[in-house]
Protein backbone atom coordinates (compact mmCIF):
# COMPACT_ATOMS: atom_id res chain seq x y z
CA UNK A 1 0.00 0.00 0.00
CA UNK A 2 2.85 2.64 0.88
CA UNK A 3 4.65 1.80 -2.59
CA UNK A 4 1.23 2.51 -4.25
CA UNK A 5 1.14 5.78 -2.53
CA UNK A 6 4.83 6.89 -3.49
CA UNK A 7 3.86 5.88 -6.94
CA UNK A 8 0.50 7.84 -7.54
CA UNK A 9 2.53 10.35 -5.61
CA UNK A 10 5.33 10.70 -7.78
CA UNK A 11 3.14 10.46 -11.31
CA UNK A 12 1.11 13.44 -9.92
CA UNK A 13 4.22 15.15 -9.28
CA UNK A 14 5.28 14.54 -13.20
CA UNK A 15 1.94 15.18 -14.41
CA UNK A 16 1.26 18.48 -12.83
CA UNK A 17 5.22 19.15 -13.62
CA UNK A 18 4.69 19.06 -16.84
CA UNK A 19 1.16 20.49 -17.55
CA UNK A 20 2.36 23.58 -16.11
CA UNK A 21 5.47 24.02 -18.40
CA UNK A 22 8.09 26.88 -17.72
CA UNK A 23 8.29 30.33 -17.65
CA UNK A 24 10.44 33.30 -17.31
CA UNK A 25 10.14 37.33 -16.98
CA UNK A 26 11.51 40.87 -17.40
CA UNK A 27 10.78 43.82 -16.35
CA UNK A 28 10.07 46.77 -19.06
CA UNK A 29 10.56 50.25 -18.46
CA UNK A 30 9.78 53.38 -20.82
CA UNK A 31 11.20 56.75 -20.46
CA UNK A 32 9.55 59.57 -22.19
CA UNK A 33 11.49 62.59 -22.21
CA UNK A 34 10.27 65.87 -21.33
CA UNK A 35 9.65 67.46 -24.38
CA UNK A 36 9.24 71.84 -24.98
CA UNK A 37 11.35 73.30 -27.75
CA UNK A 38 11.54 76.27 -29.81
CA UNK A 39 13.60 77.15 -32.57
CA UNK A 40 14.07 79.41 -35.22
CA UNK A 41 14.69 77.70 -38.61
CA UNK A 42 14.91 78.59 -42.38
CA UNK A 43 14.58 75.44 -44.22
CA UNK A 44 15.25 72.66 -41.80
CA UNK A 45 14.01 71.79 -38.48
CA UNK A 46 18.04 72.95 -37.17
CA UNK A 47 18.16 75.64 -35.11
CA UNK A 48 19.08 78.71 -37.23
CA UNK A 49 22.69 80.75 -36.25
CA UNK A 50 22.03 83.87 -37.10
CA UNK A 51 18.22 85.15 -37.61
CA UNK A 52 17.72 88.85 -38.46
CA UNK A 53 15.37 90.95 -39.28
CA UNK A 54 16.40 94.45 -40.75
CA UNK A 55 15.00 97.29 -41.57
CA UNK A 56 17.47 99.24 -43.70
CA UNK A 57 15.13 102.33 -45.15
CA UNK A 58 18.37 104.29 -45.15
CA UNK A 59 20.41 102.88 -48.04
CA UNK A 60 18.88 103.52 -51.81
CA UNK A 61 16.39 106.24 -52.44
CA UNK A 62 14.27 104.06 -53.45
CA UNK A 63 13.58 103.08 -49.82
CA UNK A 64 14.06 106.29 -48.41
CA UNK A 65 10.78 107.72 -50.69
CA UNK A 66 8.91 104.28 -49.51
CA UNK A 67 9.77 105.60 -46.01
CA UNK A 68 8.51 108.94 -46.87
CA UNK A 69 5.29 107.56 -48.67
CA UNK A 70 4.79 105.94 -45.67
CA UNK A 71 5.12 108.86 -43.31
CA UNK A 72 2.83 111.03 -45.71
CA UNK A 73 0.13 108.41 -44.95
CA UNK A 74 0.31 107.58 -48.83
CA UNK A 75 0.18 103.40 -47.80
CA UNK A 76 -0.13 103.55 -44.40
CA UNK A 77 0.43 99.79 -44.66
CA UNK A 78 3.45 99.36 -42.61
CA UNK A 79 7.12 98.98 -43.66
CA UNK A 80 8.33 95.59 -44.67
CA UNK A 81 11.71 94.59 -43.40
CA UNK A 82 14.57 95.07 -45.99
CA UNK A 83 15.85 92.04 -45.58
CA UNK A 84 14.97 89.00 -43.27
CA UNK A 85 18.00 86.58 -42.64
CA UNK A 86 18.28 82.22 -41.66
CA UNK A 87 14.74 83.17 -40.17
CA UNK A 88 12.15 80.88 -42.63
CA UNK A 89 9.82 79.60 -39.46
CA UNK A 90 9.75 79.42 -36.04
CA UNK A 91 8.86 76.18 -35.20
CA UNK A 92 7.68 74.22 -31.46
CA UNK A 93 7.94 70.82 -29.93
CA UNK A 94 6.11 69.37 -27.47
CA UNK A 95 4.73 66.41 -25.45
CA UNK A 96 3.12 68.66 -22.85
CA UNK A 97 -0.43 68.95 -22.42
CA UNK A 98 -0.49 72.85 -21.69
CA UNK A 99 2.48 75.39 -23.10
CA UNK A 100 2.57 79.03 -23.73
CA UNK A 101 5.15 81.35 -25.68
CA UNK A 102 5.99 84.80 -24.86
CA UNK A 103 8.31 87.49 -26.78
CA UNK A 104 10.55 89.66 -25.52
CA UNK A 105 13.32 92.42 -26.67
CA UNK A 106 15.86 94.40 -25.21
CA UNK A 107 15.55 98.25 -25.38
CA UNK A 108 16.59 99.50 -28.69
CA UNK A 109 20.18 101.05 -28.69
CA UNK A 110 20.91 103.15 -31.07
CA UNK A 111 23.84 104.70 -33.20
CA UNK A 112 24.18 108.07 -34.84
CA UNK A 113 25.60 106.58 -37.85
CA UNK A 114 24.45 109.98 -39.76
CA UNK A 115 26.71 111.83 -36.94
CA UNK A 116 24.32 114.80 -36.40
CA UNK A 117 24.73 114.37 -33.07
CA UNK A 118 21.37 112.83 -32.26
CA UNK A 119 19.87 110.48 -29.34
CA UNK A 120 17.49 107.95 -30.09
CA UNK A 121 13.89 109.32 -30.50
CA UNK A 122 10.48 108.35 -32.27
CA UNK A 123 11.13 104.62 -32.19
CA UNK A 124 9.67 101.88 -29.85
CA UNK A 125 9.05 98.45 -29.67
CA UNK A 126 5.75 98.57 -29.98
CA UNK A 127 6.26 99.82 -33.47
CA UNK A 128 7.33 96.24 -34.39
CA UNK A 129 4.78 94.64 -34.99
CA UNK A 130 4.08 90.89 -36.77
CA UNK A 131 0.99 89.79 -38.09
CA UNK A 132 1.48 85.95 -38.34
CA UNK A 133 0.88 84.50 -42.00
CA UNK A 134 0.61 88.17 -43.72
CA UNK A 135 3.40 87.68 -45.67
CA UNK A 136 5.13 84.52 -45.56
CA UNK A 137 1.77 82.50 -45.89
CA UNK A 138 2.56 80.20 -42.87
CA UNK A 139 -0.14 78.42 -40.84
CA UNK A 140 -0.06 77.36 -36.97
CA UNK A 141 0.62 73.99 -37.13
CA UNK A 142 -0.98 70.71 -35.10
CA UNK A 143 -1.14 71.84 -31.44
CA UNK A 144 -0.49 75.40 -31.93
CA UNK A 145 -3.22 78.25 -31.39
CA UNK A 146 -1.41 81.74 -32.22
CA UNK A 147 -2.98 85.10 -31.09
CA UNK A 148 -3.57 87.06 -34.36
CA UNK A 149 -0.61 89.60 -34.05
CA UNK A 150 1.23 91.07 -31.51
CA UNK A 151 4.52 93.68 -31.10
CA UNK A 152 7.53 93.09 -29.64
CA UNK A 153 6.54 94.75 -25.97
CA UNK A 154 3.46 92.40 -25.84
CA UNK A 155 3.60 91.10 -22.68
CA UNK A 156 0.77 88.29 -22.44
CA UNK A 157 1.24 84.77 -24.52
CA UNK A 158 1.66 85.13 -28.37
CA UNK A 159 1.00 81.42 -28.80
CA UNK A 160 -0.58 78.49 -26.32
CA UNK A 161 -0.63 74.53 -27.38
CA UNK A 162 -0.49 71.29 -26.53
CA UNK A 163 1.02 68.08 -28.11
CA UNK A 164 2.61 68.95 -31.03
CA UNK A 165 3.19 65.18 -32.69
CA UNK A 166 6.58 66.79 -33.89
CA UNK A 167 8.09 70.15 -35.15
CA UNK A 168 5.33 71.84 -36.21
CA UNK A 169 5.53 75.51 -36.99
CA UNK A 170 4.09 78.46 -34.90
CA UNK A 171 2.84 80.18 -37.87
CA UNK A 172 5.19 83.08 -38.78
CA UNK A 173 8.60 83.88 -40.28
CA UNK A 174 10.69 87.28 -40.49
CA UNK A 175 9.02 88.13 -43.37
CA UNK A 176 5.45 89.06 -41.38
CA UNK A 177 7.38 91.97 -39.68
CA UNK A 178 5.75 94.97 -39.81
CA UNK A 179 7.60 98.49 -39.16
CA UNK A 180 4.80 101.23 -37.55
CA UNK A 181 6.39 104.95 -38.34
CA UNK A 182 5.17 108.32 -37.93
CA UNK A 183 7.59 110.91 -39.23
CA UNK A 184 8.88 111.26 -35.68
CA UNK A 185 11.53 108.88 -36.08
CA UNK A 186 15.42 110.77 -35.86
CA UNK A 187 17.55 109.19 -37.91
CA UNK A 188 20.30 106.49 -37.17
CA UNK A 189 19.79 103.14 -36.44
CA UNK A 190 18.41 101.17 -33.91
CA UNK A 191 19.31 97.68 -32.64
CA UNK A 192 17.46 95.12 -30.04
CA UNK A 193 17.15 91.31 -29.63
CA UNK A 194 13.98 89.62 -29.34
CA UNK A 195 13.32 86.30 -27.71
CA UNK A 196 10.92 84.12 -27.96
CA UNK A 197 10.64 82.08 -24.80
CA UNK A 198 8.00 78.74 -24.11
CA UNK A 199 7.29 77.58 -20.99
CA UNK A 200 4.89 74.34 -19.83
CA UNK A 201 1.69 75.55 -18.01
CA UNK B 1 17.97 59.57 -7.27
CA UNK B 2 14.42 59.55 -8.51
CA UNK B 3 13.76 62.73 -6.82
CA UNK B 4 16.41 64.39 -8.65
CA UNK B 5 15.59 63.10 -11.98
CA UNK B 6 11.92 64.32 -11.09
CA UNK B 7 13.55 67.85 -10.13
CA UNK B 8 15.80 68.30 -13.11
CA UNK B 9 11.98 67.31 -14.76
CA UNK B 10 10.09 70.44 -13.18
CA UNK B 11 12.89 72.68 -13.95
CA UNK B 12 13.20 71.81 -17.75
CA UNK B 13 9.30 71.46 -17.63
CA UNK B 14 9.19 75.16 -15.78
CA UNK B 15 11.71 76.61 -17.74
CA UNK B 16 11.35 76.23 -21.23
CA UNK B 17 13.65 77.52 -23.65
CA UNK B 18 14.30 80.45 -25.58
CA UNK B 19 15.30 81.67 -29.14
CA UNK B 20 16.92 84.71 -30.11
CA UNK B 21 16.67 86.96 -33.24
CA UNK B 22 18.26 90.35 -33.81
CA UNK B 23 16.21 93.28 -35.47
CA UNK B 24 17.82 96.28 -36.66
CA UNK B 25 15.99 99.71 -37.82
CA UNK B 26 18.06 102.25 -40.17
CA UNK B 27 16.13 105.16 -40.44
CA UNK B 28 17.18 108.14 -42.61
CA UNK B 29 17.79 111.72 -42.94
CA UNK B 30 14.70 113.02 -44.81
CA UNK B 31 15.22 116.98 -45.75
CA UNK B 32 13.09 117.34 -48.83
CA UNK B 33 11.09 120.33 -50.81
CA UNK B 34 8.75 120.76 -52.91
CA UNK B 35 7.72 124.17 -54.80
CA UNK B 36 4.21 123.87 -56.54
CA UNK B 37 4.08 120.14 -55.74
CA UNK B 38 7.58 119.70 -57.59
CA UNK B 39 10.61 118.41 -55.91
CA UNK B 40 12.96 121.36 -57.12
CA UNK B 41 14.67 124.39 -55.29
CA UNK B 42 14.19 127.30 -57.58
CA UNK B 43 11.45 129.33 -58.87
CA UNK B 44 11.49 131.62 -61.72
CA UNK B 45 9.52 135.17 -61.00
CA UNK B 46 9.12 137.41 -63.43
CA UNK B 47 8.53 141.58 -63.03
CA UNK B 48 6.60 143.78 -64.61
CA UNK B 49 6.54 147.37 -64.32
CA UNK B 50 3.16 149.09 -64.93
CA UNK B 51 1.31 152.23 -63.69
CA UNK B 52 0.28 150.43 -61.22
CA UNK B 53 3.63 149.66 -60.14
CA UNK B 54 5.29 146.45 -60.11
CA UNK B 55 3.56 142.89 -61.00
CA UNK B 56 5.42 139.63 -60.10
CA UNK B 57 3.97 136.49 -61.29
CA UNK B 58 3.27 134.50 -59.66
CA UNK B 59 3.19 136.29 -56.85
CA UNK B 60 2.62 133.29 -54.41
CA UNK B 61 4.88 130.19 -54.56
CA UNK B 62 3.48 127.10 -52.45
CA UNK B 63 6.54 125.39 -50.42
CA UNK B 64 6.30 122.06 -48.78
CA UNK B 65 9.08 120.47 -46.89
CA UNK B 66 9.18 117.05 -45.24
CA UNK B 67 12.49 116.84 -42.74
CA UNK B 68 12.52 114.68 -39.80
CA UNK B 69 15.01 116.73 -38.21
CA UNK B 70 15.71 120.64 -37.64
CA UNK B 71 15.87 121.91 -40.65
CA UNK B 72 16.19 125.89 -42.33
CA UNK B 73 14.97 126.78 -45.47
CA UNK B 74 17.07 129.84 -46.53
CA UNK B 75 16.23 131.99 -50.06
CA UNK B 76 18.30 133.93 -52.39
CA UNK B 77 17.68 135.46 -55.77
CA UNK B 78 20.00 136.60 -58.64
CA UNK B 79 19.15 139.89 -59.28
CA UNK B 80 19.56 142.93 -57.63
CA UNK B 81 16.02 144.73 -58.06
CA UNK B 82 14.87 144.67 -54.43
CA UNK B 83 12.13 141.76 -53.90
CA UNK B 84 10.95 140.93 -50.47
CA UNK B 85 9.93 137.36 -49.75
CA UNK B 86 7.41 136.60 -46.56
CA UNK B 87 5.52 133.71 -44.89
CA UNK B 88 3.76 133.74 -41.80
CA UNK B 89 6.83 133.54 -39.82
CA UNK B 90 9.39 135.85 -41.95
CA UNK B 91 10.04 138.48 -43.89
CA UNK B 92 13.27 139.09 -45.55
CA UNK B 93 14.70 140.80 -47.89
CA UNK B 94 16.18 138.78 -51.55
CA UNK B 95 19.75 139.36 -52.28
CA UNK B 96 22.37 137.06 -53.93
CA UNK B 97 23.36 135.82 -50.47
CA UNK B 98 20.69 133.14 -48.87
CA UNK B 99 18.96 134.56 -45.95
CA UNK B 100 17.06 132.18 -43.49
CA UNK B 101 13.50 132.10 -44.43
CA UNK B 102 11.86 129.09 -41.93
CA UNK B 103 12.71 126.63 -39.85
CA UNK B 104 11.22 124.33 -38.18
CA UNK B 105 11.50 120.52 -36.70
CA UNK B 106 10.21 117.36 -37.80
CA UNK B 107 7.27 118.10 -40.14
CA UNK B 108 5.66 114.09 -39.47
CA UNK B 109 5.06 113.70 -43.60
CA UNK B 110 4.57 117.05 -45.96
CA UNK B 111 4.45 120.46 -44.17
CA UNK B 112 2.57 123.21 -46.53
CA UNK B 113 4.19 126.87 -46.81
CA UNK B 114 2.91 129.90 -48.48
CA UNK B 115 5.44 132.21 -49.55
CA UNK B 116 4.27 135.59 -51.26
CA UNK B 117 6.72 138.21 -52.69
CA UNK B 118 6.50 141.96 -52.80
CA UNK B 119 9.23 144.44 -54.81
CA UNK B 120 10.51 146.99 -52.10
CA UNK B 121 11.17 149.64 -55.06
CA UNK B 122 9.23 149.46 -58.81
CA UNK B 123 12.50 150.61 -60.49
CA UNK B 124 12.65 148.14 -63.56
CA UNK B 125 10.57 147.85 -66.21
CA UNK B 126 11.03 143.59 -66.95
CA UNK B 127 13.30 141.23 -65.72
CA UNK B 128 12.91 137.60 -65.38
CA UNK B 129 14.91 136.41 -61.39
CA UNK B 130 15.50 132.87 -60.39
CA UNK B 131 14.56 132.74 -56.56
CA UNK B 132 16.91 129.26 -55.08
CA UNK B 133 15.68 127.72 -51.72
CA UNK B 134 17.77 125.83 -50.02
CA UNK B 135 16.79 123.21 -47.68
CA UNK B 136 19.30 122.28 -44.84
CA UNK B 137 20.20 120.98 -41.40
CA UNK B 138 20.89 124.52 -39.02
Amino acid sequence: MKKVLSFLLVLAFLVAGSAMAQGNSHDVSVKIPNLLRLRIVDGSTAAATAPAVSFDYNSTTALIDAYIAEVNGDTSAGLAPTTVTDFGNAIVFSNRTSWQVTVSATALSFTDDVVAGLTAAGVALSDISIVPGAVSGLTAGTGVTLTAGWNLSTTTPIATGGKTTGWSSLGFDGSDYLLTVDGDENPGTYDSTVTYSIVGL
Amino acid sequence: MRCAFLLFSFFTFALGQSTKHSVSISMPTVLQLRINGVETNSQTLTLNADKQGMLITPDVTRLEVFANTNWQLTVAVNSKTKLQAFSDLQLVNLSPLPSVLLSGSKTKGWKEYEVSYQAATATIVEEQVTVSYILTQP
